[in-house]
């Protein structure tokens, strides 16, 4: 083919082909401000040659495509930072309210085990004095208190957690349910050469999200895609999305499950990674430190308590008076674990204060055993510690687990704005770029059209030509 | 033991120290004021993955620790109670920087693994190295005894 005709056919593929990337320009400028939005360009090619000898003469333009720029190196990056803030931020946020808990105030262990010690100091100086005594059973029940309040609230945020990863489990079902439709959309989009650029945005995003809720591995396939959790649990394949469960274990937590196989302790980044690390590692590991406290102090007063004498000069130890075995008065009593844990049950078990063994020899006067028990303010009860700096230890560790989490929070938000502004200086939308397009477009689809104008003058005069002739 | 002068040391921080406070603590102000500073440069330095804005901003830290030392002498609390919580304010916020300068340092760390593997190529082994310096099939080889079976074939 041709003369005038095909030149007609050239300048019209050019007129179609500015067109189209004018549309895609239109489109890029519609979605400056649309989140997740990646720009699109144009794939302008030459049209195939013909060769009518000896020449071969092109044919035009063909819009082969509308790409959208992305960057996958950089989206994977994203998706693993996300992931890695998502349980930072968990885990900062659980921590920071456990924190709460031990904040130094008048109701706090720290401050109830120094004023159980300081009554107890008070009594040793008038050890008949009967407020002492009511003073010393009032510090130790406030310190069983504030036992009992920690304890009970770690577990009370372990329940509230339970409820988080339940809550978080619900919203990975629901977008890898939406991630599989979006596959089918975008395979049956590229199965018949067609953009599917949009769907691709959005199963980003959507990606972005899932990330952090859980950690997640994006495996390309062919013209669609497979995501898994770090341990190779398959999330979504294709176009079809495998749902994760919770399932009540014995103790009263929430399981994850997929496909009938227990995956928690597989978890280990995103929000359910975070949530599942204060859940069953931070806290426990709390609870046994309280409980640990708990015990160890309370023995200890114990093991004072039942190796004197009481206001009325009985001892309170196994044996009374004439060698006859008896109950021994003990101070304090807890449930030791596997049970409530010590932390949770530790209350005061006499509520007679003449029942106080402050005497070390029966004598009304004697402050002996009072003055052991203050002594054991700074023994090294606990691991090698006293209460005191066992707990001050236990507080310490927590601040800084808590304060290593904002950190990791605050470098995860730092490198996330970083790669962000990375992404929009590769995938966003620039204004003055897109102008200077639709400027070149718009010269190129005038140019084809003066072009189709000449041709047509051309095809006028030699219509006129072969009039005349004929 | 002579107090060093902390102009000698490092010349104070543009901001205008609180007036109230003892000569020492303005110094130990003046030393975080720059810490922070250093250490905030560092983080955008590591972003930008700017070496050698990396390396200028650790031997400033390094410098400022040395400095900090001299003046972290045990000893009684300033009797100020405002410069306390002035000097402690400063010390939380650098201690959050030297963190999650931290844990930048931690991600690039990994980046780094990363790209040393891709240059390494795919013939690397990503499986730990081995020991003494043998390459683990050798030495899997030497165990099984099949190398001394091959010997002679080479020859």
């Amino acid at each position: 083919m041709s003369g005038l005709n095909a030149s007609l056919a050239t300048a019209l593929s050019g007129l179609t082909a500015e067109q189209g990337a004018l549309q895609a320009t239109t489109n890029n400028v519609a979605n400056v401000n649309t989140p997740g939005y990646s720009r699109e360009v144009p794939d302008l090619v030459s049209s195939d040659p013909i060769v009518v000898d000896p020449l071969t003469l092109g044919t035009g333009v063909t819009l082969k495509s509308i790409d959208s720029i992305r960057d996958p190196i950089l989206e994977s990056r994203i998706q693993q930072e996300t992931q890695t803030q998502g349980q930072s931020s968990a885990l900062a946020s659980a921590l920071s309210q456990t924190q709460v808990n031990f904040t130094s105030g008048t109701g706090d262990i720290g401050t109830a085990i120094s004023n159980f010690f300081n009554s107890v100091n008070q009594l040793s100086t008038s050890p008949a004095d009967l407020s002492l005594r009511q003073g010393v059973l009032t510090a130790a029940g406030n310190l069983a208190s504030s036992f009992n309040v920690a304890a009970n609230n770690l577990t009370a945020q372990r329940s509230s957690l339970d409820g988080s990863v339940e809550q978080a489990v619900g919203q990975i079902n629901q977008l890898t349910t939406q991630i599989a439709q979006l596959n089918g959309q975008i395979a049956n989009l590229q199965n018949v050469g067609q953009s599917a650029g949009t769907f691709v945005d959005q199963r980003t995003q959507l990606i972005d999200q899932l990330s952090a809720l859980v950690d997640v591995s994006v495996i390309p396939t062919d013209n669609t895609l497979t995501l898994t959790t770090a341990n190779g649990t398959p999330l979504v394949a294709g176009h079809q999305s495998f749902q994760l469960s919770t399932q009540l274990d014995p103790s009263g937590t929430q399981h994850i499950f997929a496909q009938g196989s227990d995956i928690t302790s597989a978890l280990v980044s995103g929000q359910l990674g975070g949530l599942l690390q204060a859940r069953d590692q931070q806290l426990p590991a709390l609870q046994t430190q309280l409980d640990t406290l708990a015990a160890g102090l309370a023995t200890a007063v114990n093991t004072v308590q039942t190796g004197g004498y009481d206001l009325n000069g009985n001892p309170t130890g196994a044996t009374d008076s004439k060698g006859n075995p008896q109950t021994p008065v003990t101070f304090f009593k807890f449930d030791a674990p596997p049970a409530t844990g010590a932390a949770a049950s530790l209350s005061v078990a006499i509520t007679d204060p003449a029942k106080i063994a402050a005497s070390s020899d029966g004598t009304v006067g004697s402050n002996g055993n009072a003055e052991a028990m203050y002594g054991l303010s700074n023994r090294a009860l606990i691991q090698g510690q006293s209460p005191t700096d066992y707990y001050s230890g236990l507080v310490f560790n927590l601040g800084n687990d808590a304060a290593s989490a904002n950190a990791e929070q605050s470098a995860s938000s730092l490198v996330l704005q970083q790669l962000n502004d990375q992404r929009s200086s590769i995938s966003g939308v620039s204004l003055d770029q897109e102008a200077a397009n639709m400027v070149q477009y718009q010269n190129a689809y005038a140019a084809s059209a003066q072009v189709i104008t000449a041709i047509n003058d051309m095809m006028y005069a030699a219509i006129n030509m072969t009039t005349l002739t004929g | 033991m002579t107090q060093p002068n902390p102009n000698d040391v490092l010349p104070l921080s543009s901001e205008p120290l609180r007036a109230a406070c003892p000569e020492i603590a303005q110094a130990k102000r003046s030393l975080l004021t720059e810490l922070e500073a250093s250490l905030e440069s560092g983080q955008r330095a590591l972003l930008a993955r700017d070496v050698a804005g990396l390396e200028q901003s650790s031997g400033e830290q390094m410098r400022l620790l040395r400095a900090l030392q001299i003046f972290w002498q045990p000893g009684p609390a300033q009797d100020d109670p405002a410069c306390n919580a002035e000097l402690r304010a400063l010390q939380m916020r650098v201690l959050h920087l030297g963190r999650v300068q931290a844990a930048l340092l931690a991600r690039g760390q990994r980046w780094l693994r990363t790209i040393a593997n891709l240059v390494t190529g795919p013939a690397t082994n990503y499986a730990p190295s081995a020991s003494n310096g043998v390459p683990l099939g050798h030495r899997n080889l030497r165990a099984s005894g099949e190398e001394e079976e091959r010997a002679p074939c080479r020859d």
